[in-house]
């Protein structure tokens, strides 16, 4: 397995919202996280990104143990998050936002080579590079935000509810861009709040609720749980694993 | 028409080292999102160590930058250290009431070492001038002007042409965002002060060449440079090189054709109607006005 959470305890301002998750994700897998609002979903990736420190509990990463560590050193180790909310810089140029990706890169050769692959890869970022970032549409930010973490070598990607706000065909696109992420081999761990569509596509799911993980397993399995739908219908998994 | 084109001159000239002032304020607000009110002191810092330089070591106050833009550096870098990061909630109204400490300090400081009386930067380029349209323009103007061009040139080349500029606009653009990509977001935004800081020391030796000074300076200074960055439009550089050069041309037209007493009044009628048609400013988001 390439992550693994244990007995985290993390939060905002002293309190918890994360109380007690366990969960391994497994090398080249796709998981997905669901759960009704406030199940700590999110939290569980900025814990893991360095955004926010766990109060207790160990968060390894290939065997390292990676707690504490700043953000900066946790993508220095491969793992990229692309949060839920918009994350490009809007008064800069789609170019000039996908080199950014690149900034913890000291040699700067290697940056323009990997800018040079992924407009290869990434016709918008192409097409768009010159105008503002601003000026895209919210799946074609999406969709960029997902090109820029190819400015380095992702290990693990983080998508945190990549499907928020975007209408429906455009929800296909970025569906089908994390479908291809993880048919390269990139282990890629997702937040979705649309959980059967977030289930279909993942290898593996998991169910919070109330800052604790209550079911996981192969998603075709926690998709058709008995009880998965009456989590959603204000229900509650507590006796259910 | 000759004490048009003196006025006009001579507002664009002085301009020049307003919009040098005025951009380190401006800069600090769109990396940091606070309003260093402590600018006006720094400048004043700034004009005083040009004047130690050249008053006890005699050292020319254009190479005297060389030293005083350093240390100004890192004492910007450290109020930030110290002070500045530590504001976790509120920050634009608890940084007013922190900076103004700091201004306050810086103050005390200049005070106790240099007194109240005023001081000015004598140098031979005061007595210089050449003809110009029928007047006779001070070269040490030209010169100051000059120096603030090269500089906001540097800082547009430093903001705009490098890998750190792009950062830094990624920074106060989306402070989140920057953070996920590997910007050390603490580290850049005590940068920022510190080359706020170091403007503010070649803006300060700038004013000190073209007018008198003393250590409580700083609130004309203060008021004047937040007056700029709201007309040009809070985090805009390019706004407040603007709206330097629209106040002091403004200013010193009606002071030079008209009356000096009317010269402030005339530019604060021109700022309220431009406020009132655009409150974020010339160049300014809403988003900046918001906050």
């Amino acid at each position: 397995m390439v992550l693994t959470l244990k007995d985290i305890y993390a939060g905002y301002g002293g309190a918890d919202i994360l109380r007690g998750v366990s969960l391994t994700v497994e090398q080249g897998s796709l998981t997905c996280i669901v759960g009704p609002n406030g199940a700590g979903k999110s939290t569980v990736l900025r814990t893991i990104s360095g955004v926010i420190r766990p109060r207790r509990g160990l968060v390894q990463f290939g065997g390292v143990t990676i707690n504490g560590f700043s953000p900066r050193r946790i993508l220095e180790m491969g793992i990229l998050q692309v949060p839920q909310e918009r994350s490009l810089f809007p008064q800069l140029t789609v170019q000039e936002n996908v080199r950014l990706g690149g900034f913890i890169l000291k040699d700067t050769r290697l940056v323009e080579r990997r800018l040079g692959a992924v407009m290869e890869r990434f016709p918008l970022v192409k097409e768009r590079a010159k105008e503002l970032a601003g000026s895209l549409s919210g799946g074609q930010q999406k969709l960029v935000e997902f090109a820029r973490c190819f400015m380095l070598d992702p290990k693990l990607i983080l998508l945190d509810e990549p499907s928020m706000g975007l209408d429906p065909q455009t929800f296909k696109q970025v569906f089908a861009m994390v479908r291809e992420i993880h048919a390269e081999g990139v282990t890629v761990l997702m937040v979705e709040q649309n959980t059967k569509s977030g289930l279909e596509i993942a290898t593996h799911g998991v169910v919070m609720e109330g800052g604790m993980v209550r079911l996981d397993g192969p998603s075709q399995d926690v998709l058709h749980h008995p009880r998965i739908g009456q989590l959603f219908l204000g229900g509650t998994l507590t006796m259910a694993k | 028409m000759s004490l048009l084109l003196d006025g006009i001159i001579s507002g664009i000239l002085t301009g020049g080292v307003y919009a040098l002032m005025a951009s380190g304020l401006t800069l600090v607000f769109g990396v940091l999102e606070i309003i260093n009110v402590a600018q006006g002191s720094l400048i004043v810092a700034g004009a005083f160590l040009s004047y130690a330089l050249l008053t006890y070591l005699h050292i020319n106050i254009f190479l005297g930058l060389i030293l005083t833009m350093p240390f100004m550096f890192l004492v910007g870098y450290v109020v930030d250290r110290v002070f500045v990061r530590r504001l976790r909630v509120d920050r634009v109204m608890m940084s007013i009431m922190v900076t103004y400490g700091v201004a306050l300090v810086i103050d005390g400081i200049l005070t106790m070492i240099f007194s109240t009386s005023y001081v000015h930067l004598q140098t031979a380029a005061l007595n210089q001038s050449f003809p110009l349209a029928g007047m006779r323009v001070p070269m040490i103007y030209v010169y100051v002007f000059l120096m603030s061009v090269v500089f906001l040139l540097a800082l547009y080349a430093l903001l705009y042409r490098t890998t750190f500029g792009q950062a830094l606009r990624a920074t106060a653009q989306n402070r989140n965002a920057a953070r996920l990509i590997g910007i050390d977001v603490d580290q850049m935004s005590s940068i920022t002060f510190g080359i706020c800081a170091a403007l503010a020391a070649a803006g300060g030796m700038g004013y000190g060449a073209i007018s008198s000074f003393h250590p409580n300076s700083q609130f004309d200074l203060i008021s004047r440079v937040l007056v700029i960055i709201v007309l040009g439009g809070m985090g805009n550089i390019g706004g407040a090189l603007v709206a330097s050069l629209l106040m002091l041309v403004i200013e010193d037209v009606v002071s030079t054709v008209w009356l000096p007493n009317w010269s402030t009044l005339i530019f604060f009628i021109v700022l309220a109607m431009t406020l009132a048609l655009r409150p974020q400013g010339l160049f300014g988001s809403k988003e900046a006005r918001q906050q």
